[in-house]
């Protein structure tokens, strides 16, 4: 926390904020660099990136919170941001100004400096506004406004010591030019401002060393959060009768709401510190962002453009990460190969080998893909084509009753649901978020992808990517019409604007993608770490015992006979047939036994089910150890079928077996189930965080589990009656 | 004369007379800089021609077309659209 009480190292801490698109979060990189924890504030699951740096003697702490437009907190971000900025602890903040665009991004300063907070401005991207010819005299414009400004590039870092060291000089109290300047908003409304703050003052409302000024003209706004906050206080009543009747009398006067007419006086304020101090270029109004938009956002080429990328982002992701894939496989054979030769047959080596290893090995070679994958999602929203992307969908995508921002949380969702879940919170209206959050869990993340490599690359080899992208098809085309179909029943009624910015075209730096990059393969390995790593134990557990002497026993004497009479035989031809029946006896031995452990008898529970979809208790199994994480069913399946103590080319056997056990049609039928079915438990605990509210979240879990199946039905039968079985 | 922006063409020049949404709406366009006196360019048409693209003095915004029915607007010099 902010000074906190060791009197020897001073330590300061610092709150990042900023439009969104004004490259705060490039200059916080530059600051703390890969030096950052990615936190929740408050009960809320937004982002909020924490990072330390030592300098000069000091430790300073920096928090990069959501991007903002202004304080009237609009989206959850923004409540979120605001929260912060009010409540967190913070010594000095640090707006962030997009020096391209002055004039919206000065409308947050200047409600900043109504804060009454310390304050330092970061004219960021400086040198685009040098080079577009625009003149600042920020020395004068420092002086109206009150506060430092300092000048910086975020992209190379240039200005980032200054501004630091400002910031450090504010945080100590000891920067020359610091004094307060309000914007004057008129005799009418400041008597309004006067008159709400002084009654404030009465009901001891806490301002947490905010002026009284500024909460008295969120009330002037009708500002529901502060309107809640004083409700909640002793004696609120004469303030609100009093926000109620200066509303009504403001209203009356100027014909237009107050929050209007206090937006307008900011704006005025604004302008008038710019004419004196800015002295602009003539504008070129064909800039090269205007040209590529010209091309990307085109009637004819937009779309093809769109698909082009899409496949670039698939082909990187799965073409490009099968080469560091194999690595990772062959790396993890080796281990288990090396482990099982070097230790005794015991009960601990094979939790070691098949549980441990087995499954969180599984599990990590998939690890490229989905960095290549956050590394090319990064680069989409660094250059701003992600708002395109929304732009051009935002047709499609209202017809479903849904944002065209919605399709960036469904586009992360190949990726992996949690973040897709998350990335929900952009959207403003809680409908908008809870019907996308209901069908995000319908796209295929990467934690599908494993099943789907190894059921297509089982039963149709020579279509495997066919299978897979008409999969991926499918699972957009059925979140698209669960969407429409809840539209239609369950959210019927208003929806929510959808007014956006479009920020310019980018060039994306290799730092921000590659921090982002390594954000989300940290979370996706402290999910395997921790869930998957417990969960593989449990599986492993479950699937071993109890320990079954009888049955062990009377296989063991079988096996042993056959060995005997392996040694005893001659002729090459019958010694080729009792190995055959060997191999044979000790799949049946291991099949055998699994029956009748804890996961069998699961497995067998739930298998009149999933019977008339083909599948058997093993898939019954695999499918519900998927919902720990949806990569572990091919581990299970692993388990299952592959005989202990045989660690070759693990795929290639499993592959095998699961080719005897299973006709290309039952493989379908259950790549279509585990497209659809209940998402995993780390994404199921997200989407209750996120909805906040149970009766959804069981909707959620219900309507998935019902979906999967009939799909799964239609998928066996209509095969069967097609002639495929 | 005084019409709704979503009338405008591709290429309009035009002034905010008055914004007519209510309460978060409004807000939203005031923090992104809608306001009376401010002039703006129609840029585009999204490819279904929904949503549209206007320029607000250099920043890129992006409305639905029944989302620009309030804003009114009035042209500011002679239209060089399509």
């Amino acid at each position: 926390m902010a000074n906190n009480q060791v009197p020897l190292t001073d330590s300061y801490t610092f709150a990042l904020t900023g439009n969104p698109n004004c490259g705060k979060t490039s200059i916080f990189n530059e600051i703390t660099g890969a030096n950052q924890k990615v936190g929740n504030w408050g009960g809320v699951t937004v982002d909020v990136k924490t990072g330390s740096i030592r300098r000069t003697g000091a430790k300073l702490y920096f928090t990069d919170i959501p991007g903002t437009y202004s304080l009237s907190a609009y989206t959850m971000e923004e409540i979120v941001a605001r929260d912060y900025i009010i409540n967190g602890n913070t010594d000095v903040i640090i707006d962030v100004v997009d020096s391209t665009n002055l004039e919206r991004n000065l409308y947050l300063a200047i409600q900043l400096l109504e804060l009454g907070k310390p304050l330092v401005l970061a004219f960021n991207m400086y040198d685009e506004l040098t080079r577009s010819g625009t003149r600042v005299d920020t020395e004068q414009l420092s002086h109206l406004l009150g506060v430092p400004i300092c000048f910086t590039v975020g992209r190379t870092g240039k200005g980032i010591d200054t501004l630091l060291d400002t910031a450090v000089q504010v945080a100590k109290d000891s920067y020359p030019t610091q004094h307060s300047v309000n914007v004057q908003y008129g005799p009418e409304l400041e008597e309004a401002i006067e008159k709400l703050s002084s009654l404030l003052d009465q009901i001891d409302f806490d301002r947490r060393g905010i002026e009284m000024r500024w909460y008295a003209l969120k009330l002037l706004e009708a500002d529901e959060v502060i309107t809640k906050q004083v409700q909640e206080l002793s004696g609120s009543e004469a303030v609100l009768s009093e926000q109620q009747a200066q509303m009504e009398r403001i209203e009356a006067l100027y014909h237009e709401d107050a929050a209007t007419l206090i937006s307008e006086k900011r704006y005025g304020f604004i302008l008038g510190a710019m004419g004196e101090t800015v002295k602009r270029a003539p504008v070129d109004r064909i800039g090269l962002s205007e040209k590529i938009d010209g091309i990307m956002t085109n009637r004819f080429l937009a779309y093809p453009i769109f698909a082009a990328f899409m496949w670039l982002l698939f082909q990187a992701t799965f073409t490009l990460g099968a080469y560091p894939m194999e690595w990772f496989e062959s790396g993890v054979a080796w281990l288990s190969e090396t482990l099982q030769a070097a230790m005794n047959p015991s009960m601990f080596r094979s939790l070691l080998v098949d549980g441990i290893i087995g499954g969180v090995g599984g599990v990590l070679v998939f690890l490229p893909n989905i960095l290549i994958l956050f590394f090319g999602i990064s680069i989409l929203e660094d250059t701003g084509y992600m708002a395109r992307i929304a732009f051009i969908m935002d047709k499609m995508m209202h017809r479903i009753g849904l944002h065209g921002k919605s399709f960036i949380p469904l586009i992360m969702g190949i990726g992996c649901n949690v973040p897709a879940i998350m990335a929900a919170r952009t959207l403003e209206s809680n409908r908008d978020r809870i019907l996308t959050i209901l069908i995000a869990p319908l796209i295929s993340c990467s934690a599908r992808l494993p099943v789907y490599i190894l059921f297509a690359g089982t039963f149709f080899p020579r279509n495997a990517g066919n299978i897979i992208f008409m999969l991926y098809f499918f699972s957009f085309f059925f979140a698209f019409f669960m969407g429409f179909l809840f539209k239609k029943s369950l959210f019927k009624g208003e929806e929510f604007p959808f007014v956006m910015e479009l920020p310019p075209y980018r060039v994306p730096t290799l730092k921000s993608a590659l921090i982002h990059m390594w954000e989300k393969g940290k979370h996706y390995l402290q999910k395997m770490g921790g869930v998957v790593l417990i969960f593989s134990i449990v599986i492993w557990f479950l699937s071993n015992f109890p320990v079954q002497t009888e049955v062990t026993q009377q296989y063991d004497q079988q096996i042993n006979n056959l060995e005997t009479r392996i040694a005893q035989t001659y002729s090459e031809s019958s010694e080729e047939k009792l190995s055959y029946e060997l191999e044979e006896l000790r799949t049946e031995k291991h099949r055998e036994i699994m029956k009748n452990t804890y996961i069998g008898k699961s497995g067998r529970l739930i298998e009149p089910v999933l019977r008339p979809l083909g599948f058997d208790w093993r898939m019954g199994v695999s499918l519900i150890t998927g919902f720990i994480a949806k990569e572990v069913v091919v581990s299970t399946l692993g388990v299952l079928f592959t005989v202990g103590g045989e660690a070759d080319e693990e795929s290639q056997v499993l592959q095998n077996a699961l080719r005897r056990a299973y006709t290309p049609l039952t493989g379908l039928a259950f790549l279509f189930f585990v497209m659809l079915y209940t998402p995993c438990i780390v994404a199921l605990v997200t989407l209750v965080r996120e909805v906040q509210s149970w009766k959804w979240s069981l909707f959620s879990l219900g309507y998935q589990i019902a979906l999967a199946w009939t799909i799964a039905f239609l998928v066996r039968w209509g095969g069967i009656v097609l002639g495929f079985a | 004369m005084d019409t709704p922006l979503s009338l405008c063409r591709e290429g309009d020049r035009v002034t905010i007379k008055k914004l007519t949404g209510h309460g978060g709406f409004k807000k939203r366009l005031l923090d992104l800089g809608f306001r009376k006196g401010k002039e703006l360019t129609v840029v585009r048409y999204a490819p279904l021609r929904d949503p549209m693209e206007v320029d607000l003095s250099g920043s890129h915004i992006s409305l639905r077309v029944e989302e620009a029915d309030h804003i009114e607007v009035t042209p500011t010099s002679e239209t060089h659209g399509k």
